[in-house]
């Protein structure tokens, strides 16, 4: 029988488990070799990491298989990853010391790493950028770093498209240099109407972090400006209103569905397995999804308040980005296979168009008599709209990382109905500036 | 020299008596846990330090710590999000664990009946229990209990329509959480077993010539002698729940979403600390929890004075 001696004994050692609670956070600080000497550019091993999906993880892997026929003494370790837990995992890894040689980079992190001084000049270490188009090298520059991350490709907002689901509602494509936000909700209100039980017109994008920029760049504001919120919350109202009206009217699926949806990966999404219309996706999206579709998409631009492609305010964004860590042992062998990623025609037609439309005009023109018809999409897409694009949009400042998540709580929270479109717009201006600050 | 031999030494000089010469039995005892003792020392006390000091700084990851005095503690008081985790994180404790002891001790009573093949069926229902901590299991959970999951199909064959995706929304999210801590029973349970062995058969038999019923006898002999282990039981699950980490992540995708329903305090710590580059305040947070378990413990002694019954 338990006395009161052994009960004792194991009750005092139950509060020495307690102190487990505290052991999360590893403490040690970014240390690392110093890496100031960065080794042979045609030797040495390194790690490489990115996000991605299974056409980038093949494409990667197969640039990095001709990278190493040309230079054999160079061994690269891939570290391929998923969008969802790639952050948290570098900022772990930076925790640790333990950063990778090359990181792919997306811009709403990249003051986030370079402002703390993580991330490599690349112009100081030699990396040439003399083929890249005008404004497409200067979108990786970071106050007092220098060139922080060398842009991987360009980018721009679409309307994905299933022509199955349109032709099986019957309904036409409509016309998108004319379509306004509302007469897309709607179209996807009668594909809804028209199409079997759980087949929807439009995903739910009232939580699309590109789609809300576009929405305030429309308004004649932006997301950022001077390193602030650069939207007012009438605008962030208006986007909440009209994220309901997707709901509401049956556009798009529930909440419940959508919220589902949102954490869905790409093949298990609604779109992705043909139950929605039309979603909304960055133009290196297009290959990834056509490839689910057996190419069967259409890309649409997004629609405008004013019923006009012309006053659309697109816009070029560099859709990820190649950075060298500023501690790494093997810099010059880093270096020079950034180089190879970004400026060698070779790799160019290895990685395509999958990672966006190439900065560099001479691998560009490369790569572009051998484009397979998805990638030809995105690139034409790109070259239609050129015409019509807004001013380029301020990098994402320290902190402003936060964003799409604080739009998603507050789209979230609307959506389910807990709050209304003006409270929810409100919260997203202040949630930003408390981020920001 | 073989270390059998040493011992044999160890030993005899041992019984030779005498304070100053039991000395070497300490040196060498520190070897016999220096891999305990690395273990405690490189990942749970310097940790530790290292977090009470960071606690007190406004710590980035990507750059050295700035020292911040109270700072992140007095911004504690103000967060709205943190106060809304504490809330998700009590509920999660309070429910399950009480449920989870309760599946536990039937369980345990059920199997104690001597029934045949009962060492497979005290495998199999704490099979849970080694993986429900599990990534695998939770995200198995996130597609039972979606919208399209096996639980609406099987809901619908019975006949029920417009059902929620119960962990995309956000009234149901938690409960569907709390669940699966319920269905990872088996370690009380099988502690509870090896209390029930111990209670004499005696007492059932002298129970039973009074014409005491099996209910009164769970009631009047099971619990009172039990008690020990269920106060032992419920402060040690108290504790293991209030750093529930794994499943919240995994099944809300790491957000606490749907509108931060899921939002449990040490995923908030994690989102601080990982993707919002505050390490010093997720510190800080680290230290709070340490300070809420550990008055919940201190409870628990306290309270167990008026209904835990020792055989001595």
């Amino acid at each position: 029988m338990l006395t009161r001696r052994t009960a004792l004994t194991l009750g005092l050692a139950v509060p020495g488990l307690a102190g487990l609670v505290a052991c999360g956070p590893n403490a040690t600080s970014g240390g690392g070799s110093g890496g100031s000497d960065g080794g042979s550019a045609d030797s040495g091993s390194f790690r490489l990491a990115w996000w991605g999906n299974p056409t980038r993880n093949e494409n990667t892997t197969n640039a990095i298989a001709a990278y190493k026929e040309e230079k054999p003494d160079v061994t690269i370790s891939p570290e391929p990853g998923e969008w969802s837990g790639y952050w948290d995992k570098l900022a772990t890894q930076t925790a640790g010391g333990d950063f990778p040689d090359v990181v792919q980079m997306d811009e709403k992190y990249l003051a986030e790493y370079a402002g703390r001084g993580a991330l490599l000049d690349l112009a100081g270490a030699g990396l040439d950028t003399s083929k890249f188009v005008d404004g497409s090298v200067e979108v990786g520059e970071v106050k007092d770093v220098g060139l922080a991350a060398i842009n991987a490709g360009l980018n721009a907002f679409t309307v994905l498209v299933n022509p199955d689901v349109f032709e099986a509602a019957g309904v036409d494509v409509p016309d998108d240099t004319t379509w306004t936000w509302d007469e897309m909700i709607e179209t996807a209100a009668r594909i809804t109407e028209a199409t079997e039980d759980g087949t929807y017109g439009m995903t739910q994008m009232g939580t699309v972090q590109g789609l809300f920029q576009l929405w305030v760049r429309q308004a004649g504001q932006d997301q950022y400006e001077d390193g602030k919120a650069g939207f007012d919350a009438a605008a962030a109202t208006s986007w909440f209103e009209w994220a309901k009206k997707i709901q509401d009217s049956k556009a798009g699926p529930g909440a419940d569905a959508s919220v589902e949806d949102s954490t869905a990966a790409m093949d298990q999404s609604l779109f992705g397995t043909g139950k929605i219309a039309m979603t909304v996706a960055w133009s290196n999206q297009v290959v990834a999804n056509d490839a689910l579709h057996d190419g069967k998409l259409t890309v649409l631009r997004p629609p405008s308040t004013a019923g006009s492609a012309a006053e659309a305010q697109l816009w070029y964004k560099a859709s990820m980005y190649w950075a060298v860590s500023a501690k790494s042992a093997n810099s010059a062998a880093a270096v020079a296979f950034v180089d190879y990623l970004v400026n060698s025609p070779d790799a160019g037609k290895i990685l395509s168009v999958e990672r966006g439309v190439p900065g560099n005009l001479e691998v560009r023109e490369a790569i572009t008599p051998d484009l397979d018809e998805s990638s030809k999409k995105a690139v034409d897409f790109l070259d239609a709209i050129e015409k019509e694009l807004g001013d380029a949009p301020e990098i994402t400042p320290q902190g402003g990382g936060q964003f799409e998540d604080i739009l998603t709580r507050a789209g979230q929270d609307m959506l389910f109905g807990t709050i209304t479109p003006a409270d929810a717009g409100q919260r997203l201006l202040d949630e930003l500036n408390s981020a920001l600050s | 020299m073989s270390a059998v031999g040493e011992l044999t030494q160890i030993v005899s000089r041992r019984k030779k008596g005498g304070v100053r010469e039991k000395h070497p039995d300490n040196k060498i005892s520190l070897v016999f846990m220096a891999p305990w003792l690395i273990g405690l020392l490189g990942i749970t006390i310097i940790p530790m330090i290292a977090s009470f000091a960071l606690s007190f700084t406004d710590y980035s990851l990507l750059a050295p710590p700035e020292f911040v005095g109270l700072a992140n503690f007095r911004e504690m008081l103000g967060d709205t999000r943190l106060h809304h985790s504490l809330v998700v994180t009590f509920t999660y404790v309070i429910v399950g664990t009480p449920l989870q002891l309760i599946a536990a001790l039937l369980l345990a009573v059920v199997l104690n009946q001597g029934m045949k093949g009962l060492s497979f069926y005290r495998s199999v229902f704490y099979l849970p229990s080694l993986m429900g901590g599990s990534v695998a299991i939770s995200i198995l959970w996130r597609q039972m209990f979606g919208a399209d999951g096996l639980v609406n199909r099987f809901l619908g064959m019975l006949g029920f329509t417009d059902l929620p995706g119960w962990v995309s929304n956000p009234d149901t999210a938690l409960w569907t959480i709390i669940l699966l801590h319920v269905w990872t029973f088996g370690s009380p349970m099988i502690i509870f077993l090896a209390g029930l062995r111990q209670i004499p058969q005696m007492y059932y038999e002298a129970a039973s010539v009074d014409g005491a019923s099996k209910v009164s006898q769970f009631f009047r002999i099971t619990i009172p002698l039990l008690t020990p282990i269920i106060f032992f039981n419920l402060v040690l699950q108290v504790i293991n729940a209030f750093q529930t980490f794994t499943q919240a992540f995994v099944v809300s995708g790491g957000t606490g979403g749907p509108s931060d329903s899921t939002l449990f305090y040490t995923l908030y710590l994690y989102q601080k600390g990982f993707t919002q580059f505050d390490m010093g305040y997720a510190s800080a947070m680290a230290w709070l929890l340490l300070v809420i378990v550990a008055i919940f413990t201190a409870i628990n002694f306290f309270v167990s004075k008026f209904w835990v019954h020792y055989d001595d």
